[in-house]
């Protein structure tokens, strides 16, 4: 169920910064809104961007460009291949490889009487 | 997506980068998938990139920009992520793993793709298929 509500603005500059925040936030500015007066009646807000589509030839479009700028830069080997293992890049925890041989170590095995 | 998917998502060179498409392919064989990660999980992501410089900190935000939804952890989800956190000595999540995972429930997404294990134990039980 929807309930419609026409409010004028008496503060241009309010409504400037709401409008730059939906757009930084890629969301309709009702969405603020909403979120606003959920916060004034004490609601947790419900703000969401709209989801994207994932689009597989937008992105093989965008791997192909960052290729070219790797080569025009020679910034093929810049980085190493596992910066995705975030525990060990960002925490300082051990490679990811490592932890998993500390893991099978400490497993415990199934009592064997024999 | 947590940030260990994320990376290999915009970074050819990483050891994931092909898992992740291969997990693109099949998720593109049951529909449009739609890509979505906490805020606090890109800013994890682009943390990871600046260390091999700018160039690769804008490769991940086009990305982003282009195909993946980053949504902001509310306050909710962030008060029991720190609960999470500080109370489930068992679980060797960060309080970042756990904000995202209940961005994922919030959200009702269908699966989790990580490449990092102590997601696994976290997302267990929840209904969420972890992929990898």
């Amino acid at each position: 169920m929807s309930a419609r509500l026409t409010v004028v603005l008496d503060d241009e500059d309010l409504y400037r910064r709401l409008k730059v925040k939906a757009a930084v936030d890629g969301v309709p500015m009702k969405d603020l809104v909403e979120a606003g007066l959920r916060h004034l009646l004490g609601e947790p807000a419900k703000v969401k961007p709209e989801p994207k589509q994932f689009d597989w030839e937008r992105y093989e479009a965008l791997i192909e460009q960052f290729r070219k700028e790797d080569q025009e830069l020679g910034d093929e080997a810049s980085y190493p291949t596992d910066l995705s293992d975030v525990k060990h890049h960002l925490y300082g925890y051990p490679k990811a490889a490592e932890r998993r041989t500390l893991h099978v170590a400490e497993d415990r095995e199934e009592y064997d009487s024999h | 997506m947590d940030a260990s998917a994320l990376v290999p998502l915009a970074l050819e060179r990483d050891q994931w980068f092909l898992s992740v498409r291969r997990n693109l392919r099949a998720l593109r064989e049951s529909g449009t998938p739609e890509l979505v990660t906490s805020n606090w999980t890109y800013y994890e992501a682009l943390a990871l990139c600046r260390r091999s410089g700018m160039h690769t900190v804008s490769k991940l935000r086009r990305i982003v920009e282009a195909e993946v939804t980053a949504v902001r952890v509310d306050e909710v989800a962030e008060a029991e992520a720190l609960r999470r956190f500080l109370g489930w000595h068992d679980k060797t999540a960060s309080v970042v793993d756990h904000a995202n995972l209940l961005v994922a429930l919030e959200l009702g997404c269908a699966a989790i793709l990580t490449f990092d294990e102590d997601f696994v134990p976290i997302a267990n039980g929840t209904g969420l298929r972890v992929l990898r």
